[in-house]
C-alpha cells in the first residue's frame, strides 16, 4: 500500500537577498586596568534593508555596555567597557559584541550572517608569567631564515629572562641561539629575532623551538613548523585513461617545493611509439608550496595500442621532472560509423520519398 | 604645359613643407624631456591607514532543490548539492553555498543550524538526514580545526548548538558548503524551511 501512495514534498529556494557582512575593525586588544572605562566603536556592515540584532557574549561581558540592540544595514555600534577594581580571569578575555542577521524564514535551505567584533582583552595572572610567540617562516635552502620571537610579560611582577630558540629536523637539534639577559615589565612585550643560516641544510620540514626561563614553575615554551624548500616539481599523479576517437582531455598534478612562484611552469608529453599524439600544455604560474593542474589535450585517434606508455616532463626555470606513465585507451563507440550509417538512412529515405512522389504524379498525368 | 608645371611645383613645395614639418615635430617629441614645461616633480609622504576588516559575502546564499517526491518503489531518496539525485524525482542540483573571506583577516568560522534531520525533514527518524560538507576552493582556503575534517558530510545537529567549522579562513579565498538529505518516504509535506548561520570572528 505505501508503494502506492506518492510522498511529495516541496524544497523551494529562499529568495535571499542578503549577501554581505562585516565588522571594523575586527578586533581590540588591550591590557587589563583596575577600574578602566573605556568606549569602543564597532562598525557593523550589513546589506541595505538587513536587520540584525547585537548582542554581547563571553567573558566579562557583564562590564559592557552597547548603545543599540538592532541595527539596520550599515550601522557603528558605540561599546563602552567599565572595568571593577580586579577580575578573577587572568590570561586572553574575549568579549564578543556580535550582530545575529534576523531572518525572515520563508521557504527552502537559506543561510544567515552572525559576524562578532572582539575586545582582547589581558588579564595580568598573579605572580610571575611569560608567554611567548615564535614566528618561523618558510624559506628555501641557502636562505637565512628571520625566526621572530615575541615574549610577552603576562605576569603582575617584572621578569628577567634569556630566551633560547632551537632547530630541530627529524627530532635532531641543527642551530641553537640564546639570547641576553632583558627585563621586561608586566604588560610589556620584548621582540628577539635570528637570522638562522640554512646553508648546508637539506630541504624538508623543521620545528623551530623557543624557551624561556621566567622563574615560573615551568619554562615559558612555544613552537612553529617552517619549510626549507628545493627548486623542485613533483607530479602526483595524472589522467591514466582514455576513450578511443577523440581529444581527451590531459590532467597532470603537480606540486611546488620552492618557496616562491614560479613562472612559465609547463609539461611536454611524449606518447611513447605514436609521436604525433605527443603534446605541449600552456604554462602556468605556480604559487610557492602550491598545488596545481596543468591541463592539454590528447589526440587519441593517433593511437592504436589499448595499453601504451607517455614521458611526462615538467618544465620550469631551465629545470626538469620526468615520469613515465602507464595510460589506457578505451575503445568506445565508433561515432562516425553511426553518422555515416544515419546519413545513408537519410538519403536512401529521401530518394524513396521522392520515387513516391514522382510515381504518383505519372498516375495523375495518365 | 605651363598649367601642369605650376601644378607639380606647388606638390612638390606642399611635400617639402610636411617633411619638414615633420621632422620639427619629431625634433620636439625627441627634447620634450629637457625642454621646460609645467610639468613639476616632487616627493612626498603619503599616510595611509588600513584598518582591520572581517567580513565575508555569501555568493551563493541558498540552495535550492525543488519540488519533487521519493519513487514510488522506494523507501527513500537522498539528493545533494553534488548533483545526485537517488530514488527521487527532484531535478540534479549543483549550486551550493559560496562563501568569501572580503575582509583582511583571517576568520574563525561555526556552523549553526535551527533544525535537524527530524524537525527539517521528518518521516522515519532512522532514515532522515540532514547533512553538510566543508570544502576549500582553493587549496588551504580554510584550515580546519583538529576533530573536522574538510570534504566530509557532517549531520546537522542542534546540539551542540554550534560547530567550528575552519579556524582560519583566510582573506580573499572561497570555501563551499554542500548539503545532502536523504528524504524517507514518509517525510513532512509542503514547503519546508530552514536557515543555517554562519557565525564568524577574527580568529
Amino acid at each position: 500500500m505505501r508503494g502506492l501512495i506518492f510522498f511529495c514534498l516541496l524544497i523551494f529556494l529562499i529568495g535571499n537577498v542578503f549577501a554581505i557582512s562585516g565588522v571594523s575593525p575586527g578586533s581590540y586588544e588591550i591590557n587589563f586596568e583596575p577600574n578602566l572605562n573605556k568606549s569602543f566603536v564597532f562598525d557593523f556592515i550589513f546589506d541595505e534593508e538587513v536587520s540584525a540584532e547585537i548582542y554581547v557574549e563571553g567573558d566579562l561581558a557583564e562590564y559592557v555596555a552597547v548603545d543599540k540592540e538592532v541595527i539596520i544595514g550599515r550601522e557603528k555600534v558605540n561599546v563602552q567597557l567599565t572595568l571593577p577594581e580586579s577580575v578573577d580571569s587572568p590570561g586572553p578575555n574575549r568579549i564578543r559584541i556580535g550582530a545575529r542577521q534576523v531572518v525572515n524564514e520563508s521557504a527552502g535551505i537559506g543561510i544567515a550572517a552572525d559576524v562578532r567584533g572582539i575586545i582582547k582583552l589581558e588579564v595580568p595572572y598573579p605572580g610571575r608569567y611569560v608567554e611567548l610567540e615564535l614566528i618561523a617562516p618558510n624559506a628555501n635552502t641557502g636562505d637565512l631564515v628571520n625566526l621572530t620571537l615575541k615574549a610577552f610579560n603576562r605576569g603582575e611582577v617584572e621578569v628577567n629572562i634569556a630566551p633560547a630558540i632551537q632547530i630541530f629536523k627529524d627530532e635532531e637539534i641543527k642551530d641553537e641561539s640564546v639570547f641576553k639577559n632583558v627585563k621586561i615589565k608586566p604588560s610589556e612585550m620584548r621582540l628577539f629575532n635570528f637570522l638562522f643560516n640554512s646553508s648546508g641544510y637539506s630541504s624538508g620540514d623543521y620545528i623551530a623551538v623557543a624557551l624561556a626561563d621566567y622563574g615560573g614553575e615551568k619554562p615559558a615554551r612555544d613552537e612553529d613548523q617552517f619549510r626549507l624548500g628545493e627548486f623542485y616539481v613533483k607530479i602526483n599523479n595524472y589522467s591514466r585513461v582514455f576513450e578511443k576517437g577523440g581529444i581527451e582531455e590531459f590532467n597532470i598534478e603537480v606540486e611546488s617545493f620552492w618557496n616562491n612562484q614560479i613562472e612559465d611552469l609547463y609539461a611536454e608529453v611524449k606518447v611513447i611509439n605514436f609521436e604525433e599524439a605527443s603534446f605541449v600544455t600552456p604554462p602556468i604560474k605556480l604559487e610557492s608550496w602550491s598545488n596545481a593542474s596543468l591541463k592539454g589535450f590528447l589526440d587519441t585517434s593517433k593511437i592504436n595500442d589499448e595499453n601504451f606508455q607517455a614521458e611526462i616532463i615538467l618544465h620550469y626555470g631551465g629545470k626538469t621532472t620526468t615520469e613515465t606513465a602507464d595510460l589506457k585507451l578505451i575503445f568506445g563507440p565508433d561515432y562516425t560509423l553511426y553518422m555515416i550509417i544515419l546519413i545513408l538512412i537519410l538519403v536512401v529515405g529521401l530518394t524513396l520519398w521522392r520515387i513516391k512522389i514522382f510515381f504518383k504524379r505519372v498516375s495523375k498525368i495518365k | 604645359m605651363g598649367r601642369d608645371n605650376y601644378l607639380v611645383f606647388t606638390a612638390l613645395l606642399v611635400f617639402s613643407f610636411s617633411l619638414f614639418n615633420l621632422a620639427s615635430t619629431y625634433n620636439l617629441i625627441i627634447n620634450f624631456g629637457s625642454a621646460v614645461t609645467g610639468f613639476a616633480t616632487d616627493s612626498g609622504v603619503v599616510n595611509l591607514t588600513v584598518g582591520s576588516v572581517v567580513s565575508i559575502n555569501f555568493t551563493n546564499a541558498s540552495v535550492n532543490f525543488g519540488s519533487g517526491e521519493v519513487n514510488s518503489s522506494a523507501t527513500f531518496a537522498t539528493i545533494n548539492t553534488l548533483g545526485s539525485v537517488v530514488n527521487g524525482t527532484w531535478a540534479p542540483e549543483t549550486l551550493k553555498f559560496l562563501i568569501i573571506n572580503l575582509g583582511n583577516e583571517n576568520a574563525t568560522l561555526n556552523f549553526s543550524s535551527g533544525k535537524n534531520a527530524s524537525t527539517f525533514i521528518g518521516g522515519n527518524v532512522s532514515i532522515a538526514s540532514y547533512q553538510y560538507n566543508v570544502s576549500n576552493v582553493e587549496t588551504g582556503a580554510c584550515v580546519p580545526p583538529a576533530g573536522f575534517s574538510l570534504g566530509t558530510f557532517y549531520e546537522v545537529n542542534t546540539t551542540p548548538v554550534s560547530r567550528e567549522i575552519c579556524a582560519d579562513f583566510l582573506p580573499g579565498k572561497n570555501i563551499t558548503i554542500d548539503i545532502k538529505l536523504v528524504i524517507p518516504d514518509n517525510s513532512n509535506l509542503g514547503i519546508l524551511t530552514d536557515t543555517v548561520t554562519i557565525t564568524y570572528e577574527a580568529s
